[in-house]
């Protein structure tokens, strides 16, 4: 007989949505609470994220913002850059419809914990959270980037060493944005792998 | 330096109880499934918002499109439409497709009938409804295909 899976209960932690929709807000925040998060605290702009945390810090982020200045992107970047040590460091996540590979890579070098691609189901998505708080990578404080380690993937030599037995990694120039990922893929994007430096 | 595992977030979880993963899913699906009406009631004035929005600017707003057709997708799986969500996911689809091909207006005007049909339902679509929006979007993505060949332009 397979055991049930199991889930830790949510009424302890303290989460924020910034989320621009008021559609997408109510889904989210309905889902959410199915979940059983203590507390919620919800807004529609990083402005009022960042005023919201600094009298009162939560635990973990989810964020939907596409037609943000910048993007989903540039909400996490502020929020990273913008809030004081260690409040910075919570776990960030960003919930998009557009989870092109480029766009994933995007929102990880802004310091994004995990991409989730829209639509969502719940399981996607409380599964998501809960791996966060098993989360192996180290927190980054290194010059313009604040963020989860993101020495996760071996993506080959800079630009101009093509040649050898690294020929076939992928160019440096990002191009034109491909087809979306599955969620199967931005999870082997984001999940942690070990470097071999040779 | 910090770990991640060493987050508040992490701490919490970490002390907290454990309880079935398919309750957690299930009381989130029946909270959702029990607005259906108010969510659709929303997302009807968002269809209409866009589409306004589309014809001030004279371009069609493919990244809102893209967006809301991907939400309507994620609350009719979560709401048990799965009929909604398999129609709204073949809308995203097409916002994909769109944006790299010639924009037309006919599959905006595709997009905002089919956005409409689906937000107006107050059930889950009904066998021949699902029928039509399938085949009117089969439709617009295969002309769109075949207007990318003629131009040369990316499908």
């Amino acid at each position: 007989m397979t055991p049930s899976r199991t889930s830790p209960v949510m009424t302890s932690i303290e989460m924020m949505l910034i989320v621009e929709q008021q559609f997408a807000m109510d889904v989210l925040n309905t889902v959410v609470k199915g979940f059983g998060v203590g507390r919620l605290v919800k807004t529609r702009t990083v402005e009022e994220a960042l005023a919201a945390m600094n009298i009162s810090p939560v635990d973990i982020v989810l964020v939907d913002c596409t037609g943000a200045p910048g993007g989903n992107e540039g909400v996490v970047r502020r929020l990273r850059h913008e809030l004081p040590a260690p409040r910075n460091a919570i776990p960030i996540v960003i919930l998009a419809a557009h989870a092109g590979e480029a766009l994933i890579r995007s929102c990880v070098s802004a310091g994004a914990s995990f991409v989730i691609s829209k639509p969502y189901n719940a399981e996607t998505l409380l599964t998501r959270i809960t791996w966060l708080s098993q989360d192996p990578r180290a927190f980054i404080t290194e010059g313009p980037f604040i963020g989860p380690d993101r020495r996760v993937r071996n993506t080959g030599l800079p630009a101009g060493f093509s040649e050898g037995r690294r020929a076939s990694d992928l160019p440096a120039d990002i191009g034109e944005a491909g087809a979306n990922l599955d969620q199967y893929s931005i999870d082997a994007m984001l999940r942690p792998q070990k470097v071999i430096l040779q | 330096m910090t770990m991640l595992a060493e987050t508040e977030f992490a701490k919490k979880l970490a002390r907290a109880p454990r309880t079935s993963l398919a309750a957690q899913i299930a009381e989130a699906e029946r909270l959702v499934a029990a607005q259906h009406s108010p969510f659709f009631k929303q997302l009807l004035a968002m269809v209409d918002d866009i589409v306004a929005a589309s014809h001030r600017r004279g371009e069609p707003d493919r990244a809102a499109i893209k967006s809301l057709a991907s939400d309507i997708a994620g609350a009719g799986g979560l709401m048990g439409a799965p009929d909604v969500a398999q129609v709204a996911s073949q809308l995203a689809q097409l916002a994909d497709e769109m944006a790299e091909t010639e924009w037309s207006w006919d599959a905006i005007g595709v997009f905002t009938q089919t956005l409409s049909l689906l937000t107006k339902s107050d059930e889950s679509l009904t066998a021949e409804h699902k029928a039509l929006l399938i085949e009117q979007l089969t439709h617009v993505r295969a002309t769109l295909k075949t207007r990318a060949g003629r131009t040369g332009a990316p499908t």
